[in-house]
């Protein structure tokens, strides 16, 4: 899974946020509010990886179980996948 | 015909009778070069009739895409359009902000009526911000909204206001994060990347240096004393 190139973050002081330029910017024009987490997330899936290295990826950076890990990981695929923000 | 506004010096060679008529009070008689020169040709009527919702007429299409470049191209001079409505209450600028039809004309309309000559409307409409010395200013345009409400000055912005209709008049500090997207939607958003750094940049240095409040608000006069008594500490008095 990889999060399409169209959709850029960006740090502004405390924040973090991600809006949608070129193609998906015709359909998506939502603000997406990221925490410390979501963009530790987003950023793997920027450069590409499967379900099972994010969940790795997560439990090896957080001391967290891993069924709260599958559960966030796989809340937050679907919301990316709900709102087309993901190539599988 | 040459206009000035924003502290720019702007050609725009209009074609149709509508947007002459419409710029007539920001014509320029100095002696200043044109920062640019504006000319809508027929791939910017096209891109404009697509953007139409009303079925406008070719002289208001011609004044909406004259004003679409006009936005793009000041970005350049550290410029960025904001849908909201601007005013100046004895030289400090505030922004009333909202969707549509929420009521923020009216908010403005009511400053006007309850302190009278200290109020002037900025632009109730369209107005550009400009960055100049750190500082953000909102200025007068022509594109001033269906009552033409519009001054040509620039004042500098000492508070933004996010207005809702509530049945009470209650006004609080809000934190950029809540903001952000309000002031996102109410400028362009668009699809060149470069273009969209460009407006993340210029929205990111207005949060950091214009404080930012929610207003829930009536249409009364209470509204308007209520967000006065919150915004007043970041007014300059004459």
């Amino acid at each position: 899974m990889k999060i399409k190139s169209d959709f850029i973050l960006r740090k502004m002081d405390d924040m973090c946020i991600v809006v949608a330029v070129g193609e998906s910017a015709k359909t998506f024009n939502g603000v997406i509010n990221l925490n410390s987490t979501a963009v530790f997330m987003w950023e793997k899936l920027s450069a590409g990886c499967t379900r099972q290295e994010l969940i790795d990826a997560l439990t090896g950076e957080y001391d967290v179980q891993e069924e709260v890990v599958e559960r966030d990981v796989d809340k937050l695929i679907d919301k990316l996948r709900a709102e087309n923000i993901i190539d599988e | 015909m040459v206009y000035s506004f924003a502290g720019l010096v702007i050609d725009i060679r209009f074609h149709h009778a509508y947007g002459k008529l419409q710029c007539r009070k920001y014509e320029y008689t100095g002696t200043r070069e044109p920062d640019m020169v504006i000319e809508v040709d027929e791939q910017m009527m096209a891109a404009e009739r697509a953007y139409d919702i009303y079925d406008s007429e070719e002289g208001i299409l011609e004044s909406l895409a004259a004003y679409r470049e006009i936005c793009n191209r000041a970005f350049a001079y550290d410029c960025m359009f904001m849908h909201c409505s601007a005013i100046s209450y004895k030289g400090n600028g505030v922004l009333f902000t909202a969707p549509s039809g929420t009521g923020k004309s009216t908010h403005s309309a009511l400053w006007c009526r309850h302190f009278g000559e200290a109020v002037q409307v900025v632009n109730d409409d369209k107005p550009l911000l400009r960055i100049m010395d750190g500082s953000v200013y909102v200025c007068g345009t022509p594109w001033d909204g269906k009552h033409h409400r519009s001054t040509n000055i620039m004042v500098p912005v000492k508070a933004i206001v996010v207005l809702s209709q509530a049945p009470n008049n209650a006004i609080a500090p809000a934190t950029p994060q809540q903001v952000l997207y309000h002031i996102l939607n109410q400028t362009i958003r668009p699809e060149d990347p470069a273009l969209m750094a460009k407006v993340l940049d210029f929205s990111e240095k207005l949060l950091q240096t214009v404080p930012v409040y929610r207003l829930e608000c009536t249409i009364s006069d209470e509204a308007v004393t209520t967000a006065f008594e919150a915004l007043k500490e970041h007014f300059d008095e004459d």
